[in-house]
């Protein structure tokens, strides 16, 4: 589905990413976990064509999409979600939503994809009034509204940044059974970021560990926890597990 | 055909004009790097310094040198209460200050300038001051005194900024507020009086640079627009919140301006600086002088 | 519910019944400086809402766009000058001509974002026109200006002509505004304004968005210029590429609120009426009072609306739409 191949991304000197290679198979849902800086969401920032690899090359349903424009990739199939998160906040809830499928799944007609939305905001149980304005939600329905926003254009991968981050213990349950109804229902593949270590062995059938922008492991969530590398790469960082 | 001696006028007269420049610039590129505002009107508070210079010496034979004395305080004042009564009512309804401050200054603008008209009438005004007769010799090359004098105000004027913001800690907290809002804030910084103290100093340096011009030139209440072109450019090519980058921006535009006068006509000069700033604007949004 | 329905059919047919209003109104042969007034009304209004689809809508506060003004009332006035083509014609070639300008300047100006934008559209109206100046004399007019020769008819047919088609103008373009904002277009413009780069990530080609809406905007005004030109019949540099049109067209839209279809209808109108009435109410005094005014009502407004009249109003209004709905809804639980 995903495969990113020798992937370096250079800042100024700075290494964020350096000879990364990782792939990602249909109906998956891997875990993206590793210290802060480690560079995961550099490299969600590189896969969604928002920066440029200095090296290496990616490819989505093995098609190359290394030089591809964020809009040509989300319209591929991959969507997203931000660690902090950006709604649209002058925009309704509706808006937000129905931007994705008229942009990205093709839909021309305004009010099929606003229809479209409604079942999309359902899907995510998101039960604001869609017709507020997206600055009026809390946190935990913002991140609910991203992922909608995220789900409208009908991906086939998504990609989600730290969606447990803020969440209590219900919300973060809740979470994570949207997102085994993104696979199970929408067929969607997962990959995602995560500090939350409960969530992740809860959800993921795969981790991979990232460390200074280096692969430092890989594997199920119980053998990467087991890890002596990626133990002692998080006892100089801070762990957090609810 | 082109002598020696127009090419090195050229070059003194860019070298005395962009300083001067570079003084006008640099307050208005320091609200807009610590406060996103853009000061439309901030050439028209300059041209308030050149007004007071103009009526203190009239009325009461004051030597533009020491009505520094009295412009520093009430523009500084002035920038105060800007802040105060208009910048920050304002940022308090809005998240995109910068686009409203745009409205909010032009209409700023257009108070001071018709203002100036009601007080000061529309007419040319020339300073005739004890400097206006006299001149002083680079080799060959004569310039007038107040040309000097101007200039001495300008880089002395620029140096004390720098200095402020440089080695004084509340010129370290206008820099860190600068570079990062939150930060400064959670450091300790009252983010409240420091963004005040940043519109009193970039006025009065306003009111300074407006006496400086009008030691060299004539002014009328309408001639704010045309500095403002010069500040744009200036403030953008040095990149925000820099006197070193104000400076060499404002001799880039200072030399341009002069010597291009020896070599193609006026009206084409302003075209070679918008193109100019658009190329910069394209490669290097940030200024040229910034990381 | 019959009350709702009566009101929206209120909404709707309201501005209907003005427009029309107002279309009659030379009949009643007024006063020619009435209809004068109405020609410039109209011509901001057509200028604010063709301005709002890039600079309000996207969020591209553009400083320039006197520049398209300026290059459909050359183009107008060369074309009736040199060949005799009606303006009414030509005014299509000034927009097709200010869009094609637009399109090619997009390309660098359209990648900065926010205040540098505005700046270097700022720059590019300040630098049209010193071009316009120093082309050669014998065809462009040069520095000494283009005269135009008069519609054949007496003055008040003139005024009444160019009344009605500028309320025309200003009819389409905020037709054309309204439709866009309310389309996939709109919305997708409105994603860019919010956040350019998180629009990207859900499928919108900003680039062509953007550029789609410049070119447009430009176009409209290009022909807006044109007819601009014939009305006043004597075009010079200065007069048709001024900076000051330029903020006046963003303060107007800023002022009665660029995110709304209404805004630059609201703004426009309030702004040249009160310049009217400062103008009137000062008999006497000098233009700078009223500008002083004028200055001061600027500075008032934004401070406490800074997203503009209209924004508020609207906000307003949906909010009690609203809060009936929920009411509504808690009540059939």
């Amino acid at each position: 589905m995903l495969e990113g191949k020798n992937i370096t991304k250079r800042f100024g000197g700075l290494c964020a990413l350096s000879d990364l290679s990782f792939k990602v198979e249909k109906n998956e849902i891997v875990g993206l976990i590793g210290p802060n800086g480690s560079g995961k969401t550099t490299l969600f920032n590189v896969i969604s064509g928002l920066y440029k690899p200095d090296e290496g090359s990616l490819f989505l349903k093995e098609t190359n999409i290394t030089k591809c424009k964020p809009y040509e990739i989300a319209k591929m199939g991959l969507g997203r979600t931000f660690q902090i998160v950006q709604p649209f906040e002058e925009m309704t809830l509706l808006e937000n939503v129905a931007i994705g499928a008229l942009y990205a799944s093709g839909e021309q007609n305004i009010k099929r994809a606003k229809e479209k939305a409604m079942e999309i905001l359902q899907f995510v149980k998101l039960k604001h009034n869609p017709l507020h304005l997206a600055s009026e939600l809390a946190l935990p329905d913002r991140k609910r509204l991203e992922v909608a926003r995220a789900l409208a254009i009908d991906p086939d991968i998504i990609l989600l940044d730290e969606v447990f981050a803020g969440l209590n213990e219900t919300e973060v349950n809740e979470a994570i059974d949207l997102i085994f109804r993104m696979r199970e229902v929408k067929g969607i593949t997962v990959f995602m970021v995560e500090h939350v270590l409960s969530a992740i062995m809860k959800t993921c059938s795969r981790v991979i560990v990232l460390d200074y922008g280096q692969k430092l492991a890989e594997g199920t969530p119980r053998e990467v926890s087991q890890n002596a590398r990626v133990i002692e790469a998080y006892l100089g960082g801070t762990v957090c597990s609810n | 055909m082109l002598s020696g001696y127009e090419i090195a006028h050229g070059l003194i007269g860019g070298i005395f004009v962009g300083l001067v420049y570079a003084l006008l610039s640099a307050g208005f590129s320091l609200t807009w790097g610590v406060t996103r505002v853009i000061n439309l009107a901030h050439a028209a508070f300059a041209l308030i310094g050149s007004y007071i210079t103009l009526t203190l010496l009239e009325l009461a034979g004051v030597d533009p040198l020491i009505s520094i004395l009295f412009i520093v305080p009430v523009l500084f004042i002035l920038g105060l209460g800007m802040h105060y009564f208009m910048i920050k009512p304002t940022a308090k309804r809005t998240k995109d200050i910068t686009s409203a401050s745009m409205v909010l200054s032009f209409g700023l603008y257009m108070i001071v300038e018709n203002l100036l008209v009601v007080i000061f009438k529309s007419d040319d005004r020339v300073l005739h001051s004890r400097y206006s007769d006299l001149s002083f010799h680079i080799g060959p090359i004569s310039v007038a005194m107040t040309s000097v004098t101007s200039l001495a105000i300008a880089v002395v004027s620029l140096g004390v900024i720098y200095f402020f913001l440089n080695r004084t800690y509340t010129g370290k907290a206008v820099r860190a507020v600068w570079q990062d809002m939150d930060g400064a804030m959670l450091s300790g910084i009252n983010v409240e009086s420091v963004t005040a103290i940043t519109y009193g100093l970039s006025l009065a340096s306003a009111g300074v640079a407006g006496l400086c011009l009008v030691l060299m030139y004539s002014v009328t209440p309408y001639i704010a627009f045309s500095w403002l072109i010069y500040i744009f450019l200036i403030a953008i090519m040095g990149g925000l919140g820099s006197i070193v980058g104000v400076t060499v921006g404002g001799l880039i535009v200072g030399l341009i301006v002069s010597l291009g006068s020896v070599f193609i006509p006026f009206a084409y000069i302003n075209l070679v600086l918008f193109v100019l700033l658009i190329v910069v604007l394209i490669v290097k949004p940030t200024g040229l002088f910034r990381r | 519910m019959m009350d709702m329905r009566n009101l929206n059919m209120l909404k709707k047919t309201i501005p209907w019944v003005i427009i029309v209003l107002l279309a009659v109104f030379p009949l009643l042969s007024p006063d020619i400086f009435f209809l004068s007034i109405g020609v410039i009304l109209f011509m901001y209004i057509a200028l604010g809402s063709s301005w709002n689809i890039i600079g309000g809508y996207a969020g591209y506060l553009s400083f320039g766009h006197a520049a398209f003004l300026g290059i459909g009332a050359y183009v107008v006035a060369l074309m009736l000058i040199n060949y005799g083509i009606s303006p009414f014609i030509t005014c299509l070639l000034g927009g097709l001509l200010a869009a094609l300008f637009a399109w090619i300047v997009g390309f660098p100006v359209l990648r900065l974002k926010g205040p540098y934008f505005s700046l270097a559209t700022l720059c590019l109206g300040l630098a049209v026109p010193v071009i316009v100046i120093n082309l050669p004399a014998s065809i462009y007019g040069g520095a000494t200006g283009l005269f135009m020769p008069l519609l054949p008819v007496d003055i008040f047919v003139n005024r009444t002509i160019f009344y009605e088609i500028m309320l025309a103008l200003a009819v389409v373009t905020t037709l054309i505004s309204r439709w866009i904002l309310q389309s996939k277009f709109g919305l997708g413009l409105k994603s860019i304004r919010e956040n350019e780069s998180t629009a990207e990530t859900i499928g919108i080609n900003s680039t062509r968005l953007k550029t789609m809406a410049f070119v447009l905007s430009a176009f409209l005004v290009g022909i807006i210029g044109g007819i601009y030109a014939y009305y006043r019949t004597y075009i010079h540099p200065t007069t048709v590429f001024d900076t000051n049109l330029s903020i006046q067209i963003v303060l107007m839209a800023l002022f009665g609120g660029a995110t709304t279809w209404q805004g630059p209808v609201i703004g426009a109108a309030i702004l040249v009426i009160i310049d009217q009435v400062l103008i009137t109410a000062f008999p006497g005094a000098p233009a700078e009072i009223s500008r002083l005014v004028y200055g001061l009502i600027l500075v008032l407004v934004i401070m406490f609306m800074p997203h503009g009249i209209m924004h508020y109003i609207l906000n307003w209004l949906k909010s009690r739409q609203l809060e009936a709905e929920d009411q509504e809804v808690q009540k059939s639980c």
